[in-house]
């Protein structure tokens, strides 16, 4: 009975970084379609995982349906560049909240974070252009298991 | 007007002109504890941990991340589960001895700080690490903290109220790796000191396997201001986007090397003015803003240049600790680079290869070139050593021994090629 109710009372949902995430999100198809909107502001995005940082679990990208456009969302780093907390590698397909600020994403770095997600990538074919750097990233449950 | 305004009727905060303030009865006399009790009557935590976050404070320790944003990675509080602070106050990088004056001249600010941390978090219990060889620090920490245990404010039923915190005094041993959050929750379990692998992040697993934030002395310190005087007050204060009071450890070849305290986003020229300037009227050759780990600044580089971390960060370094090394144009960069490195290299605590053989290396080859034995190639050897040692470590003491190395070599090339033995290239005698 008694582990019964832990699990009923247990998170649905795998939260990284701060836990005071503002409930309202757009999807990613939402803030891609108009990026200028949101620039340099802090907002909360909603997507499929497509590509995790193999090498850390530092950067996720989040994919819009039907087109080949992308999101990545980066983890708050400090100023000795260390991370502020990482995700697990293994959340691709899985639908996950991100809040943070929006920026242009740096293309020079492009090669840097394919490499990192080598073995992963399934034809992502255009580099992001904007990308965010989140403080609380939010993945819900595997729906396969 | 620079972005830390009107510097010269700053008012210290931290560090306020009165006497045995470091004694309870002045702290107490000058309105301290008072802001504790209020938060402990009308305060929630998650207010408390807002108003941090709206003041703009960032960590004073070095790494330079946001107080309140750190504090809200801390899952949702379980009773059922312990979750700790822990204060670091672990001061051994060279060039840095702020935290030691908070603790000389302030230490209830930073009781009163931490209990209000706790208080945001929802912590009963806080460790107080402090560096081993501050033994007199530790003596007056001690006292002071007896005294505000019997006066009630810290322990059980604080103030009156059904609030319980402790504050546990944690001596270090000297180790400077302790200083890293992780190998500090180490030392603290008393295991040896070596950093632990994140994830888990300490808000996940930190002390003894349980949820805990880490934060500076300075940070601390600045917590109960910031709540008495109100987040718009201290995000007014310095450079907008690193704001508050900060205290500048200055040090080198100044006339009055010392603790100041001033806003940050301060012009880096106005310190060097403030410090009495270069001592013998002598030419400012180098500046190292933030302690001995970040890039070292030539003289010509500094112009314009604030302290706060995106004007440091446009100019090739880094806030760091706001530990300021100015040297002259007497100084021997070569000697200066070969004593960073011997101390990286006797800090290194070992775990990784990078490191422990990386620093090591350092060492010896600086020194080789220090001692006119050096080649020409010795130079792009140590280039390619810092690459071969920054991010290949499982904590940032690589990092922080490569970059002094890159840097110096970088902006004063001139003088470690001028050490070095002439190329020989094959068939030329």
């Amino acid at each position: 009975m008694f582990t019964a109710c832990a699990r009923l009372d247990a998170p649905e949902y795998d939260m990284y970084g701060a836990s005071d995430m503002p409930q309202e999100a757009l999807p990613v198809e939402a803030v891609l379609a108009e990026p200028e909107g949101h620039l340099n502001q802090p907002v909360t995005v909603t997507g499929t995982v497509h590509e995790v940082c193999q090498m850390a679990g530092c950067w996720l990208m989040l994919r819009a349906l039907d087109t080949e456009a992308g999101l990545r969302v980066h983890v708050a780093r400090s100023e000795d560049g260390s991370y502020a907390f990482t995700v697990p590698t293994d959340i691709s397909g899985r639908l996950a909240t991100a809040y943070g600020v929006l920026q242009v994403a740096d293309p020079d770095a492009e090669e840097h974070y394919q490499a990192d997600a080598y073995g992963q990538r399934s034809g992502f074919q255009v580099a992001p252009s904007f990308s965010m750097v989140a403080t609380s990233i939010r993945i819900a449950p595997d729906a396969s298991l | 007007m620079t972005k830390a305004g009107d510097w010269q009727s700053y008012q210290r905060v931290l560090l306020p002109p009165v006497r045995n303030l470091h004694h309870l009865d002045a702290y107490r006399a000058q309105g301290g504890y008072d802001i504790l009790r209020t938060i402990f009557n009308d305060w929630k935590p998650e207010d408390v941990t807002q108003c941090v976050k709206k003041s703009g404070l960032r960590g004073r320790g070095g790494a330079g991340f946001p107080t309140g944003l750190k504090w809200s990675f801390m899952p949702p509080a379980n009773p059922a589960v312990p979750r700790f602070l822990c204060c670091n106050a672990d001061e051994s990088e060279p060039g840095t001895f702020k935290d030691r004056q908070l603790m000389e001249f302030n230490p209830h600010l930073i009781f009163e700080g931490i209990l209000i941390a706790c208080f945001a978090m929802s912590m009963k219990a806080c460790y107080l690490y402090v560096r081993g060889e501050f033994s007199s620090w530790i003596t007056l920490l001690e006292r002071e903290l007896a005294c505000a245990y019997d006066a009630n404010l810290v322990g059980t039923g604080m103030l009156g109220t059904n609030v319980n915190m402790d504050i546990i005094l944690h001596k270090g041993a000297g180790a400077y790796i302790c200083g890293e959050e992780t190998s500090l929750m180490e030392s603290l379990e008393g295991k040896r000191a070596y950093p632990r692998i994140k994830p888990p992040f300490p808000a996940q697993q930190g002390i003894w396997g349980y949820p805990t934030t880490i934060n500076n002395v300075e940070t601390l310190a600045c917590v109960p201001l910031i709540l008495d005087r109100g987040a718009d007050w201290f995000a007014g204060v310095g450079a907008q986007t690193h704001p508050g009071p900060i205290l500048y450890g200055i040090s080198g070849h100044v006339n009055r090397p010392g603790v100041y305290e001033y806003p940050t986003g301060m012009l880096i020229t106005d310190l060097l003015e403030i410090a009495g300037s270069m001592r013998g009227g002598k030419k400012l050759k180098a500046l190292v803003p933030g302690g001995a780990s970040v890039p070292v600044l030539r003289a010509d580089m500094i112009e314009g240049v604030t302290m706060d971390v995106e004007s440091l960060r446009a100019a090739g370094s880094m806030m760091g600790t706001a530990g300021m090394l100015f040297l002259d144009e007497d100084t021997d960069m070569v000697a200066f680079l070969r004593r960073v490195a011997r101390f990286y290299h006797h800090e290194s605590c070992g775990q990784c290869t990078p490191c422990r053989e990386g620093t090591g290396w350092m060492e010896n080859l600086i020194t080789r070139i220090d001692d006119g034995e050096g080649n020409l190639r010795d130079l792009d050897l140590l280039l390619d050593l810092c690459d071969q040692m920054e991010g290949r470590t499982v904590c940032a003491l690589a990092d922080a021994a490569a970059w002094p190395v890159r840097n110096t070599i970088k902006r004063f090339r001139n003088d470690f090629e001028k050490r070095c033995r002439p190329a020989v290239w094959a068939g030329v005698a």
